[in-house]
């Protein structure tokens, strides 16, 4: 790789020195960083001393790929972690020292480490009688899984910003002064949080929350487990500061100091993950913990074309914006050769600008040679509709896609339907009210995931003819020759067989946890020859996940939950999608594989560039609109909020306005040759709609005279 | 399907290999997930595998400092307190202080890389190393062990990567350049032991190394890595009797039901089925 003299100044900055680097994003600062790394194993520095600290988990790739290099000296291993991760790993050991600080009915109870799912159950069951016996949250209409996730959210941000779990509510109040109604939600919303946060401590239980508070606000004052940490890394490497929280800055300010060397990087103009509490802010502050810093201010990403339009773009963002983005008349000429855009014949509905971006990509890979790794499909929000569209669309064309985006929830996989289809009629005995109970829908979907093969109308017919209230019907009682022949022997027998293996367990009625039933059910019939999962495998790692979530469940609720069959629970909650929608797979998905499909948000934290870019739906609002959340506020909830200060129409707005700024400054930094706009009057649901973004390129594209719209259709520049 | 450039061997991944190179290709470069069951005692396994993992990780935090009468109080069952006791006698005898636990170090080897995780490296006062592997399942023959590539791998990467070990840096106040790192500073295989302490029997099996079973490590590794690499086709064992412990079965189209726990546990002592069940996740994030 060819390196910059400033990056080559970095990567072999002698020991004892350290640095702090900032630059816009493109710059070539994570590549220094990586190379830092390499240089530090190369000249025998021991990997068992160094620590490289990633604000999540994605931000790591690069870092991996270096500790990994097959050709790499011999040695230990380099840390490459999380906040969280670092929590959880010192809490996880040193919690003996801090008993004090846990449960006081069981004070040497192991702590156990609640997923994000586990937290929305233990909501659902503290927090759910509660709302409802004392009417909180009455004026807020959202459903109960995101509220619990905003409670939770609440918590989260006091740990990692450092304030009181106690205060959320006050602070949140003070900031909507005079809004009587939100009062009354803030102030429910702390009572829940302390109801939540008082239980966990009855029982031991560490949320995100807790692990944060007990490792920064305790552990870390304890010398055994702050030597454990700063006497083995003496050197740091932290990547993406602005993500990160001001919990992580606080850490580093007081361990920088006594390491033989940092390196700590922070983009400017970045903290996407503001509402998770990254403050970019607080990162700066690292600057004072630092011997020196150093600015990277060229891009090694973009075009002079794609530079043009940057510039275009910010100066139409600007309070006094102008036309063209207030660019010279060539320097606007360049900046619209980086542009591409649905023509107005294509740009009426969202499908027609659906297949207009397929048809583009194709073009791309098909005409134009571009590898399909190097182009990326964004949208503000990444919905399973909008991506079967696109993909299917993408794979009519020949082109190969994946997916980088929060998981679909675990439930409304049909294979993980299909299993818990299958678990609820092997368990008569849980008693299901009606409304959890298999319909003949659901009984469908299940044999035509299960048995391999089946189509739709077989499935119907089946289902109508063997699925009664009282359970599967024996195909071997169909007399009707006719119907037999429809179904054919084939799947008739096939389905007899895992008729009897479920009539076999109930007979059997022994008390099995759920997860160990499904694998059994896996094992001696699902994935056997002849069964939808023997050669789907991505049903199988659903179902895999499914048993995983399950199984978890059961673990984590096993001594603290006795009132109920947890199997049974289980399968109730997961229809009230309380359970398996936040499952998080243990594994990350692999890529990248052909064209990336991703929300925009998700692409900028994914850490890379690609020569082209293609945005969805310009005109949806959703690209500069904040999710609708009630009970948490992230701008007041942050380290940079005054107290005193009131959250007004004025801060909405700006927010919302430098947010767009980011967003669009970065990802336009991320790319190499050209941007794609993708225009449609009418939304995904036929809403006409008009959003802020597509005024900003509005600026930039509207009055073409006819010799500019001839260079328009030119090649884009490649310098 | 070929093997990612950057794919990390551990002696799991190359027990696997050895057991059958399907299982091997699934796992590792399919990484295929097939949740079905290893055996029919399935609560019972998992209630052995929680036992292993618990009693690994008291030994972890006492390793780490925490002190031994606050972690013997987090006890809640005997058999770990009796295994913990037990421990904790043999290592008031045969452990010096200077300990290193779940230390992960890996080497290059034929192109790859290779890497081990090590419950305890413990540095002798001579400048030797011990190598320690805590086992809660049952006792095998040492002949058995000794064929392992547990106990081929440990060693082999110790001394590729441990010399810093040996050489007293363990607090890291001094980085080390290649220069300062002399020949006579690298560990000798002969420095090396390696010993398994059985939980259940509080015995040991112990391994002594040197320069030739090095070399022969050495050999034998660099085939097997490089036979990986080569091939296109990973055909199943031909001893089918593994495959009834083996989650891959109905995949494999070898049989339906799992196989007996207690079973598992003679074949596991006696003879050379081997499984996953004992062992931690190898990398963590």
């Amino acid at each position: 790789m060819n390196l910059s003299a400033e990056q080559q100044s970095i990567i072999e900055s002698p020991t004892g020195v350290r640095t702090f680097l900032r630059g816009e994003a493109g710059t070539g600062k994570t590549t220094a960083g990586a190379g830092r790394l390499r240089h530090l194993l190369e000249t025998g520095v021991s990997a068992h001393s160094i620590l490289v600290l990633v604000a999540q988990r994605r931000l790591a790739d690069p870092y991996l790929e270096v500790a990994r290099d097959p050709a790499g000296r011999a040695g230990a291993e380099v840390t490459i972690t999380t906040l969280g991760g670092l929590a959880r790993r010192m809490v996880g050991l040193y919690w003996p020292l801090i008993t004090n600080r846990l449960s006081r009915s069981f004070p040497n109870r192991r702590p156990r480490f609640l997923s994000l799912e586990m937290v929305q159950y233990l909501m659902f069951r503290i927090l759910g009688p509660e709302i409802d016996a004392k009417d909180y949250f009455n004026s807020v209409t959202i459903d109960r899984a995101r509220l619990y996730g905003q409670i939770a959210d609440n918590l989260n941000k006091a740990a990692v910003v450092g304030f009181p779990a106690e205060s959320i509510g006050a602070r949140l109040t003070a900031a909507f002064a005079g809004e009587e109604e939100r009062r009354h939600i803030f102030e429910d919303a702390q009572t829940c949080a302390s109801l939540f946060r008082e239980y966990c401590r009855r029982y031991n239980l560490l949320d995100f929350s807790l692990q944060v508070e007990l490792f920064c606000q305790h552990l870390w004052k304890f010398a055994s487990p702050r030597e454990a940490l700063i006497g083995r890394y003496r050197h740091l490497i932290v990547d993406n500061l602005e993500e990160d929280t001001p919990a992580t800055h606080r850490l580093l300010s007081e361990w920088v100091p006594s390491s033989q060397s940092a390196l700590l990087i922070c983009d400017e103009e970045a903290g996407y993950r503001k509402f998770l509490g990254a403050d970019d802010i607080s990162a700066l502050g690292l600057r004072e913990a630092c011997d020196r810093e150093v600015v990277f201010g060229r891009t090694r990403v973009m075009t002079r074309s794609m530079r043009a339009l940057l510039a275009g773009v910010v100066g139409a963002m600007s309070d006094e914006a102008a036309e063209g983005g207030g660019l010279e008349r060539s320097e606007r000429l360049r900046a619209r050769r980086a542009i591409g855009h649905t023509p107005a014949a294509r740009s009426r509905f969202h499908t027609q600008m659906l297949d207009w971006v397929a048809d583009e990509v194709a073009g791309l890979v098909e005409r134009k040679r571009v590898r399909p790794e190097r182009i990326v499909v964004l949208a503000p929000i990444l919905g399973d509709s909008l991506r079967h569209s696109l993909v299917s669309r993408l794979e009519q064309r020949g082109v190969e896609t994946w997916t980088l985006r929060p998981s679909r929830a675990l439930r409304e996989e049909p294979a993980a339907q299909s299993l818990m289809t299958l678990a609820k009629l092997a368990h008569p005995d849980w008693r299901l009210e009606a409304r959890h109970r298999p319909g003949r829908t659901d009984v469908e979907r299940m044999l035509m995931c299960v048995l391999e093969g089946l189509d739709l109308t077989r499935a119907s017919l089946m289902a109508e003819v063997l699925y009664r209230r009282e359970g599967l019907q024996p195909f071997t009682r169909v007399t009707n020759g006719e119907m037999r022949e429809r179904i054919t022997e084939v799947f008739g027998e096939r389905y007899d067989r895992l008729r009897a293996w479920l009539e076999a367990f109930r007979r059997a009625g022994e008390a099995e946890p759920l997860d160990i039933f499904l694998r059994r059910l896996f094992g001696e019939v699902l994935s056997q020859a002849g069964f939808g999962f023997h050669q789907d495998f991505d049903a199988a790692r659903v179902a895999s996940n499914l048993i995983d979530s399950a199984r978890s469940f059961r673990q984590s609720a096993e001594g603290i939950e006795s009132r109920f069959d947890l199997g049974n629970e289980y399968a109730r909650m997961v229809d009230e999608g309380i359970l398996a929608d936040q499952y998080e797979p243990r594994r990350q998905g692999a890529g990248p594989r052909g064209v990336l499909i991703a929300p925009a948000y998700t692409f900028l934290l994914s850490n890379r560039a690609v020569d082209y870019q293609f945005w969805l739906n310009i005109d949806s609002p959703s690209w500069n609109r904040r999710l609708y959340q009630p009970l948490t506020q992230p701008y007041v909830l942050s380290a940079q909020w005054r107290a005193g200060d009131v959250w007004t129409e004025a801060h909405e707005r700006e927010s919302s306005r430098e947010m767009l700024a980011r967003v669009v400054a970065g990802l336009l930094r991320r790319c190499r040759r050209k941007v794609y706009l993708g225009l449609s009057r009418y939304d995904e649901r036929g809403y006409e709609q008009i959003g802020e973004l597509r005024v900003i390129f509005d600026y930039l594209l509207r009055d073409l005279s006819p010799e500019e719209r001839k260079v328009e259709a030119s090649p884009e520049a490649e310098s | 399907m070929s093997l990612p450039a950057d794919f990390l061997f551990s002696q799991s991944a190359l027990q696997d290999y050895v057991d059958c190179p399907r299982r091997f290709e699934l796992r590792y470069l399919r990484e295929l997930e097939w949740p079905a069951l290893e055996t029919r005692q399935a609560r019972e396994q998992e209630e052995q595998a929680r036992q292993g993992r618990d009693f690994h990780h008291l030994l972890h935090q006492q390793a780490m400092g925490v002190p031994v009468e606050a972690l013997e109080a987090t006890i809640d069952d005997e058999t770990t307190l009796r295994w913990w006791r037990s421990c904790l006698g043999w290592q008031e005898h045969h452990l010096p202080a200077t300990r290193h636990a779940e230390l992960v170090l890996s080497t290059p080897l034929a192109g790859r890389r290779l890497m081990a995780r090590y419950d305890l490296v413990a540095r002798m006062e001579d400048g030797g190393l011990l190598i320690v592997d805590w086992k809660t399942g049952r006792m095998p023959r040492a002949a058995l062990l000794a064929g392992r590539m547990q106990t081929i791998v440990y060693p082999y990467v110790l001394a590729s990567a441990g010399g810093w070990l040996s050489a007293g840096r363990l607090d890291n106040t001094k980085t080390i350049s290649p220069e300062m790192i002399r020949p006579d500073e690298m560990i000798r295989p002969e420095m090396i032991r390696m010993i398994y302490w059985f939980a259940e029997e509080g015995r040991t099996i112990e391994f002594g190394y040197d320069e030739e079973r090095r070399r022969q490590a050495e050999e034998r590794l660099a085939t097997i890595i490089g036979e990986i690499g080569a091939r296109s086709e990973f055909a199943p064992t031909t001893d089918e009797r593994a495959c009834r412990f083996c989650r891959y079965r109905s995949f494999c189209e070898r049989g339906v039901e799992a196989g007996d726990l207690s079973e598992l546990n003679e074949a596991k002592a006696d003879e050379s089925i081997t499984l996953d069940l004992d062992e931690l996740e190898e990398i963590a994030f």
